[in-house]
């Protein structure tokens, strides 16, 4: 289940409430490799993709890639500032792998800008 | 200051021998002034019974190639040539009662003064095989461009794999940060090609098919395009992704080195394809094939 | 005559009066300074006080300018990852090539991260070229790093200059003060250097206790998070002694910095006497700019670590940039980067005076080093008869400075 922080939550419907377009819901990106680290990038989306899961949670729907949802089901949202730019910070649990490269790097948390622009 | 033994420093405030022998029938040069360290040694050779009757020594260097000067020359004088090629850079460590690591190649330079002015009085060439370039491992005093050169030559991918062909790193292991640098810089540039994508032996006998990218149609491109510029991350860690074929809806990519163990890896193929569908504005699939699958294409 | 030091841009020693102000705080004051409790108190005073100390002799505009650190090379990395850390968006950095290790280090490790590191070069004297910096300075740049003064040759560069031109662009300027502060005055507040490390054991401080001076507003992030000493800048419970120690040694460099003009007169003796006795040597670095007690003098022909060890049999001590002492097989980067032809790079000797050199000792080296070299050079497959041989260096054609 994704964690979302109450001031994070607040802060998300009232963005949807102010998206102009279309809109099914909050894709959620993993991007990167586990060696060198994953970032999650989060964003307003339209369409749904064949290989998407589609995720209710919280008056929100999440979105995302089937192969990194398993990755991603569990993060945590919660606000943060960029800049002095309000945002969001997502942070996914840890990796777990056993690769010959001896370990994974430790997932990052991203920034992710507040906007009600639709991708 | 360095751990200098007692015949250290004796031979160093002492040197026996340090003069120019003026008819020497052998003389051996190694060394630069650049590298800090030059020696030159020679050698009266007596023509029928080829011992060596006399030997001087001039040398251009610290503390520890002084002594390991002066500690050669006490050594050869009184030996056949046969004999003094015998000589190796431990022998002439041990003479001295043992040298710190780092000035291990002071006793070297001597062993191949020897090798040089032996080889100068029979008339035959002899290299100078002189290190150079920054020193990664103390131990047992490899320097970056030799471990370069060995990563390149045969297609090393881990800091074991340096350990084995080199020796570098098999001691301390202070240097191994070093040394995966030294690696990161080598993987990094080398393109696709055969020798470099395959790390255990199994692997290393299947290969991606050579693409000629002129041949293949804008999709391809464009999909060739995106891959290169993800590979330096995956390669920096030991992996790779080769493209083996591109339709319109799908993608087919091999994954090797440190990327098919991990199981992450399917986290990386959709990474990979969602990269691609914003760059093409349109879905398309991304599945990875084994190597071994590849070599039915 | 007992053994005479002349490498205190290396360390130096403790002055008695500095010990003398330690010992309680060692003794009986040994409380942490962060309790409530009446054993705190003297403690926390002695490291306010120290705090006074310091910035007195920086010449800081407030005592909460000063944070305590363990040595310079931790406020080194703190410096420069505080800068990076609160400017996220520019990913540059100017440094120089001659920077100490600690400065060159970190810097490698960011542009490894995928920041761009702009080194600055050093002419053959070791000075820098302003137009260039300037040309480098933008919005993109985070921080500019550069040394107040060289600790193998002393070259002095002119940060307050440059700290100027780095505001102009909202830049911030750090500086390595370790062997400028305490060799003559300087005024912080009144420049626009933003940071500012330096340690305590190059001015008869102990080892174990820095500084880092960061002027009031500017925007900084902890390298060492924990506790909260040090206003939340630096935690860890504070070297009280250490700090009480340098703190005196600040107080002590203040009064004493007259005499760094005499000491400026032996070192030109010992540099005049020198050239003057050895035939084929040169002074390195910058001559006309430089912190009063440092000569590097390289003697050609020759290497470092055999004079050295000459040297330490008659009982001097200095250091060398030559190969040998800096752990490669190339002379130290600082010799590199000012173009030190080899046949003198690895000949290199550093002699940096302090405030307990004396006049016999200057005159003892300079009647016991000619010799030394003279012998080396009779060891040397470069050097016949008195002067070198040519024709045997090949193609290496040796310039002068």
């Amino acid at each position: 289940m994704i964690q979302i922080d109450e001031s994070a939550l607040t802060q998300l419907h009232q963005l949807q409430q102010q998206l102009v377009q279309e809109c099914i819901g909050l894709r959620l990106i993993a991007k990167g490799d586990p060696c060198s680290g994953i970032k999650v990038d989060m964003g307003w989306t339209a369409t749904q993709q064949p290989d998407d899961v589609l995720f209710r949670q919280d008056g929100l729907v999440f979105l995302a890639d089937r192969r990194q949802w398993p990755l991603l089901k569990d993060c945590q949202i919660s606000l943060a500032e960029r800049q002095g730019q309000p945002g969001f910070n997502i942070q996914p649990q840890p990796a777990d792998c056993k690769c010959s490269s001896g370990s994974c790097s430790p997932t990052q948390a991203t920034n992710c800008p507040s906007t009600a622009s639709v991708n | 200051m360095w751990n200098y033994s007692e015949k250290v420093k004796d031979h160093f405030f002492n040197p026996r021998n340090a003069k120019v022998i003026a008819d020497a029938n052998a003389v051996g040069d190694v060394g630069s002034i650049s590298c800090g360290d030059a020696l030159r040694l020679m050698l009266q050779v007596n023509a029928e019974s080829e011992i060596i009757e006399d030997a001087g020594f001039q040398t251009f260097g610290c503390g520890s190639a002084i002594a390991s000067s002066s500690a050669l020359t006490e050594m050869v004088i009184g030996k056949t040539l046969d004999d003094a090629l015998k000589i190796s850079n431990m022998d002439i460590a041990d003479y001295l009662d043992g040298l710190p690591p780092e000035k291990m190649h002071c006793s070297v330079m001597g062993q191949e003064a020897l090798q040089a002015a032996i080889a100068n009085f029979r008339g035959e060439e002899w290299h100078d095989d002189h290190e150079e370039g920054a020193l990664i491992c103390k131990c047992f005093a490899v320097d970056e461009v030799k471990i370069i050169k060995a990563v390149k030559e045969n297609g090393l991918t881990s800091i074991a794999d340096v350990i084995n062909y080199t020796k570098a790193g098999g001691g301390c292991g202070a240097c191994h940060e070093k040394i995966e640098q030294a690696l990161q810089k080598v993987l990094a540039t080398q393109p696709c090609n055969e020798a470099r994508i395959a790390t255990t032996s199994l692997e290393r006998s299947k290969v991606a098919p050579h693409v000629d990218l002129s041949k293949k149609d804008e999709n391809w491109r464009t999909v060739a395009a995106v891959l290169e510029e993800m590979r330096p991350r995956l390669q920096a860690d030991g992996g790779d992704v080769a493209l083996i074929s591109v339709t319109d809806s799908k993608v087919e990519v091999a994954l090797s080195g440190s990327c098919v163990g991990c199981m992450m890896t399917d986290m990386t193929l959709s990474w990979i394809q969602q990269t691609l569908m914003e760059k093409m504005g349109r879905y398309i699939q991304v599945v990875s094939v084994t190597q071994a699958e590849t070599a039915l294409v | 005559m007992k053994a005479i030091y002349l490498d205190n841009n290396a360390t130096t020693r403790l002055d008695p009066m500095v010990l003398e102000a330690m010992m309680p705080f060692m003794t009986e004051h040994y409380g942490n300074p962060s309790s409530i409790h009446g054993f705190g108190e003297p403690v926390r005073k002695g490291i306010e006080r120290a705090r006074e100390q310091v910035a007195a002799l920086l010449g800081a505009a407030h005592d909460s300018e000063i944070i305590f650190t363990s040595c310079a090379t931790e406020a080194n990395s703190t410096a420069i990852l505080s800068a990076v850390e609160a400017l996220p968006e520019r990913k540059e950095i100017i440094t120089s090539v001659v920077e100490h290790p600690a400065i060159l280090e970190v810097c490698e490790h960011l542009e490894r991260r995928g920041y761009t590191i702009h080194r600055l070069p050093v002419d053959s004297q070791g000075r820098l070229d302003l137009d260039h910096y300037q040309s480098l300075l933008s919005e993109n740049v985070a921080l500019v790093s550069v040394m107040w003064a060289n600790n193998e040759t002393g070259t002095v560069f002119p940060v307050q200059t440059m700290a100027t031109m780095a505001k102009e662009k909202g830049v911030l300027f750090h500086t390595d003060g370790v062997q400028a502060v305490g060799k003559f005055p300087i005024h912080l507040a009144s420049s626009d250097i933003d940071m500012l490390s330096f340690s305590g054991h190059k001015i008869h401080a102990p080892k174990g206790v820095g500084a880092l001076y960061v002027k009031r507003g500017s925007r900084f992030r902890p390298l060492l998070r924990g506790g909260h000493q040090e206003r939340g800048r630096r935690a860890g419970t504070e070297n009280a002694a250490g700090i009480v120690g340098l703190g005196m040694a600040c107080e002590l460099a203040e009064v004493h910095m007259p005499i760094m003009s005499h000491l400026a007169e032996l070192r030109d003796e010992l540099q005049a006497g020198l050239l003057e006795k050895v035939p084929c040597s040169i002074v390195t670095g910058d001559i006309e700019n430089r912190t009063p007690n440092t000569l590097n003098i390289a003697f050609e022909y020759i290497e470092g670590e055999a004079i050295l060890l000459m040297l330490n049999q008659l009982g001097i001590a200095a250091s060398s940039g030559s190969a040998c002492t800096s752990g490669s097989l190339e002379p130290s980067h600082v010799m590199r980067a000012m173009s030190i032809p080899y046949t003198a790079a690895h000949g290199s000797v550093r002699f940096s005076l302090s405030r307990y050199t004396r006049q016999k000792e200057i005159d003892y080296v300079l009647e016991k080093l000619p010799p030394v070299i003279e012998r080396l050079r009779s060891l040397s497959p470069y050097w016949v008869q008195n002067k070198p041989d040519l024709e045997k260096m090949g193609e290496f054609a040796p310039a002068y400075a």
